[in-house]
C-alpha cells in the first residue's frame, strides 16, 4: 500500500511515491497540526491575550466603550480583603486536598495493587467503583452534596439521628467552620480514584524482582515501601502532585453548586471571587486582572514544584 | 458497486433535491396571514406558578398571532444578573428581557443602548406613578425603556392557624415582634423561615427594616449618597437594620444558613415554620404546596412606640424590556401593548396575583392573604426603588448580611464593604 510519508495514511493512486518525496518534511507535520492549532487559538490564544489586554482596562463586560487604566487593576487586587480572603481560602483548599487527595490514593492503589489470588478480580471491580465519581461533573457531585450535607434532608445528620449520635448532626454547609471542610470531602470522593489510577500505573513499573529479590533479604513492608516502591513511582508522584495543585486553584464548579461560595465568604474561592467581580458587578477588567494574576501564580508554583520533583526523579 | 445503476443514481439525485427543497421551504414557511414565521425569545427568571402566567399571556398571544412564537427561558434567579451580562456581552440577548428594578436593574443596559427606546408606546400614558419610576432610565426620566408588568408588596407572612392556636396577636412594635418569636419557638415551630443560602431573601429582611429606619423619614437618602452627603457606614438607620437581623437570628429555621428560598416555602407549607419576611410571591407557591394553608401579610415592625404605625414594602417586581439589537424589535413591542391591554393584563395579574401597574387595569383578583394589607398600601409603604441599590451593592448585600449572620463580619465590616461597593 502507498503510504502518506511514514504516518500510515494510505495515499490516493494518483500520487506516487517520487511526488510524495517532492514535498516538503515538513508539510505531512503542519498539516495535521493545524487544525488542532486553529482550534486553540480561538478557544485559548485568542481569550487569554484578550484577558492580558482586557486586565489594563476598566471595561465593565457590556458597554462598547472601554478605557486603559494602566495597571491600577493589578494594584487593587493586593489591597483587596475580599480577593486576599479568596486566595486563603484557595490556598487552604489546594494544601489539604493536594495533602489528602494523594495520600488517600496512594493508599488505596497500595491496598489493590497487593491483592492476590481471587482477590484481583475484585481489585479491577474496586478500580472502576472508584472512579466512577470522577466520570460525573462536578456540579453533579455539588448538587448531591447539597443534599447529602443538608441538615433538613441530608443523608449524614438523618443517619447521625437515626443511629442516636444527633448531637453530632451539624449544618455542614452552613456553618462557615465546617463548610469548606464539607467541600473538600466531597471534592475528595470525586477525584481520589482519578490519582490512585495514575499511582497504580506507576506501581505497574516497579518490578516484582526487585520486591521479591528485597523480601528475600528481609526486608519489612515498611522498608520495601520507602526503600523501593515510593523511589520507583516519583514520576507518578510528580504527575499526580502537580495536578491536584493546578486542580486546586481551579476550584469552581464544585463550590458553585455546593455553596455558592458561601455562608458568607466562608468558601469563596479565588476563580469564583473573578466570577463574581466579572459577571456580577460588572467589573471585567479587574476580574481579567485577577485571573491573568492567579494564571501567572499557578504557573510559576508548577514551575518550582515540578523543578523540585523531577530532580528527586533524577536523584534516584 | 453493484447497486450504483443510473437509475439507483437518479433516485438519489432527486432525493437530495426533494431535501433541499424542504430545507429551503422550512426556512422561508409562511403563516397563515402569509407572514414569516417570527421566533421572538423570552427572558426572565421567574418559573413555576408566576411563570405560569407569563406563559398564558404568550399562550393567548400566539393564537391571535400565528405567525409568532414567543419562547419563555426561565434562569436561575441567583445567576440571573450573569445570564443576562453573558447574553449581552456576546451580542445574543434575548428579545424580550424580564428586569427587576431592585435586583435585576435594567440601568446599565440603557446606559450601554443595548434597549430600545419605548416612550411612543401607548401603555406608558397609562403607568402608576410607583410604576412610572421603573419604566423611565436614569438620566432621562423622559424616556421609557420598559414595561412595569406587577407590583407587590412585602412584609411578614405569617399562618394565621399558628397564631390563633397559640393565642398571638399581630405585633405592632419591635419588642411585641420579638416576645412573638419568643412564644412561637416555645410552641417547637420555628419562628421566622429564611433561606439564607440564596442571598436575595435577607435582603428582603433588611428592606423591610430599612423602609422603617432610613427611607420612612429620609427618602432622599440614595441621592444623597450619589452625592456624596451619606454613606451606608454613616448611617445609623442601616446600622440599625443590620442588628435587627442579627437580633432576629435565633428564631430562624434550623440550617437556615443552607436552605434556599424554595425550602423556606415548604417549612411554611408544612407548618415547621410560623412567618417569614418576603415579598408576597411567597404567597402563591406555598399555598400550592398547602391549599389548606391560611396566611396573611403585616408590616415588620421596627418601631420603637406605637404612635408610629410600621411600613410595608412596596415594588414592582418585573418590568419588560426589549433589546435594541432585536431582529424583531417591532414584534416585541406589539407582544407588550397586547400584554399591557386591561383584559389581558387584569386575567395575568388574576393569574399571577399580583397588583396592577397601569391606572386603566381595575378588574382582578387579589390573593386573599392580602386582603387585610392592601388599604395600607396607601400611606404605610414605602416603594423599595427608593433604596436605590445597584446589582453589584446587593450582590454583596447578600453576601455580607450571610456572613454577618454566620460571624465571620461585624455590622460594621458590612456597611463598609457596602460602601466601598457603592463607590465602585
Amino acid at each position: 500500500m502507498k503510504l502518506f510519508g511514514s504516518v500510515g495514511i494510505p495515499l490516493p493512486a494518483t500520487l506516487s511515491r517520487s511526488h510524495v518525496r517532492r514535498l516538503p518534511r515538513w508539510l505531512p507535520d503542519v498539516v495535521f497540526l493545524l487544525p488542532a492549532l486553529l482550534v486553540f487559538t480561538v478557544v485559548v490564544i485568542y481569550p487569554v491575550l484578550s484577558s492580558l489586554i482586557y486586565g489594563f482596562t476598566d471595561w465593565n463586560g457590556i458597554s462598547s466603550t472601554t478605557h486603559f487604566v494602566g495597571v491600577s487593576n493589578f494594584i487593587r487586587l493586593f489591597s483587596d480583603t475580599k480577593v486576599r480572603a479568596a486566595f486563603g481560602t484557595t490556598l487552604l483548599f489546594t494544601l489539604v486536598t493536594t495533602v489528602l487527595q494523594n495520600a488517600i490514593a496512594l493508599g488505596l492503589a497500595l491496598a489493590l495493587d497487593h491483592l492476590i489470588g481471587w482477590l484481583r478480580g475484585v481489585a479491577s471491580v474496586l478500580r472502576v467503583i472508584f472512579l466512577i465519581p470522577m466520570l460525573l461533573s462536578p456540579l453533579a457531585i455539588g448538587y448531591l452534596g447539597q443534599y447529602i450535607f443538608s441538615p433538613t434532608f441530608g443523608v449524614i445528620d438523618n443517619l447521625l439521628i437515626a443511629v442516636h449520635l444527633g448531637r453530632w448532626a451539624r449544618d455542614w454547609l452552613g456553618d462557615p467552620r465546617l463548610a469548606l471542610g464539607s467541600v473538600i470531602a466531597a471534592n475528595l470522593w470525586q477525584y481520589v480514584g482519578y490519582n490512585m489510577i495514575i499511582f497504580l500505573a506507576g506501581l505497574q513499573t516497579v518490578p516484582r524482582d526487585l520486591s521479591e529479590s528485597a523480601r528475600v533479604e528481609g526486608a519489612s513492608d515498611r522498608q520495601q515501601f520507602w526503600h523501593i516502591t515510593w523511589p520507583m513511582i516519583a514520576p507518578a508522584t510528580t504527575i499526580s502532585l502537580i495536578l491536584t495543585l493546578v486542580g486546586g486553584f481551579k476550584v469552581f464548579d464544585l463550590i458553585f453548586a455546593m455553596t455558592n461560595g458561601g455562608p458568607g465568604y466562608a468558601t469563596e474561592s479565588l476563580v469564583m471571587r473573578v466570577y463574581r467581580e466579572g459577571f456580577q458587578s460588572n467589573h471585567f477588567g479587574y476580574a481579567a486582572a485577577i485571573s491573568i494574576t492567579l494564571c501567572l501564580f499557578i504557573f510559576g508554583l508548577s514551575v518550582v514544584l515540578l523543578l523540585l520533583l523531577r530532580r528527586r526523579e533524577v536523584a534516584i | 458497486m453493484q447497486w450504483r445503476t443510473p437509475w439507483c443514481n437518479l433516485s438519489v439525485t432527486a432525493l437530495l433535491i426533494g431535501i433541499l427543497c424542504t430545507i429551503l421551504a422550512a426556512c422561508g414557511s409562511t403563516g397563515t396571514s402569509g407572514q414569516s414565521h417570527i421566533t421572538l425569545t423570552f427572558a426572565s427568571w421567574q418559573g413555576g406558578a408566576a411563570g405560569d402566567a407569563y406563559q398564558a399571556v404568550i399562550k393567548s398571544y400566539e393564537k391571535l398571532h400565528p405567525n409568532v412564537t414567543i419562547r419563555y427561558e426561565v434562569s436561575d434567579a441567583t445567576n440571573y444578573t450573569t445570564i443576562l451580562n453573558t447574553h449581552f456581552s456576546a451580542g445574543d440577548s434575548s428579545d424580550i428581557i424580564a428586569f427587576s428594578p431592585t435586583s435585576y436593574n435594567k440601568a446599565p443596559y440603557v446606559k450601554a443602548g443595548d434597549l430600545a427606546d419605548l416612550s411612543d408606546q401607548p401603555w406608558v400614558a397609562h403607568l402608576q406613578a410607583s410604576a412610572k419610576v421603573t419604566a423611565v432610565a436614569d438620566e432621562d426620566p423622559g424616556k421609557s425603556y420598559a414595561l412595569p408588568v406587577v407590583q407587590d408588596m412585602g412584609g411578614v407572612i405569617y399562618n394565621k392557624d399558628i397564631f390563633s392556636k397559640l393565642n398571638l396577636q399581630i405585633p405592632t412594635t419591635w419588642s411585641q415582634f420579638l416576645q412573638v418569636c419568643a412564644a412561637i419557638k416555645a410552641s417547637g415551630v420555628a419562628p421566622i423561615a429564611v433561606g439564607a443560602k440564596d442571598g436575595w431573601p435577607l435582603e428582603q429582611f433588611l428592606y423591610n427594616e430599612l423602609v422603617n429606619t432610613v427611607y420612612r423619614d429620609d427618602p432622599g437618602f440614595h441621592a444623597k449618597q450619589v452625592a456624596g452627603a451619606a454613606t451606608y457606614t454613616g448611617s445609623t438607620g442601616w446600622r440599625q437594620a443590620i442588628d435587627n437581623l442579627v437580633a432576629l437570628k435565633p428564631y430562624f429555621n434550623a440550617g437556615f444558613s443552607s436552605s434556599t428560598f424554595a425550602n423556606t416555602g415548604d417549612v411554611l407549607a408544612t407548618g415547621k415554620a410560623a412567618m417569614t419576611v418576603n415579598g408576597d410571591f411567597t404567597l402563591q407557591p406555598t399555598e400550592t404546596s398547602n391549599p389548606n394553608i391560611h396566611l396573611g401579610i403585616f408590616p415588620l415592625p421596627y418601631v420603637q412606640g406605637s404612635s408610629v404605625k410600621p411600613n410595608l414594602t412596596s415594588f414592582v417586581d418585573v418590568t419588560l424590556g426589549i433589546s435594541a439589537k432585536s431582529q424583531h424589535v417591532d414584534t416585541a413591542k406589539q407582544f407588550l401593548q397586547y400584554f399591557a391591554q386591561p383584559d389581558v393584563m387584569a386575567s395575568f395579574l388574576t393569574q399571577r396575583q399580583g397588583l396592577a401597574t397601569l391606572d386603566n387595569v381595575s378588574s382582578y383578583k387579589v390573593d386573599p392573604a392580602l386582603t387585610d394589607a392592601l388599604p395600607m398600601l396607601q400611606g404605610q409603604s414605602v416603594n423599595e426603588a427608593v433604596i436605590g441599590t445597584t446589582s453589584n451593592v446587593e450582590t454583596a448585600m447578600w453576601k455580607d448580611a450571610q456572613a454577618v449572620l454566620t460571624g465571620t463580619m461585624t455590622q460594621m465590616q458590612m456597611l463598609q464593604d457596602l460602601d466601598t461597593v457603592f463607590k465602585s
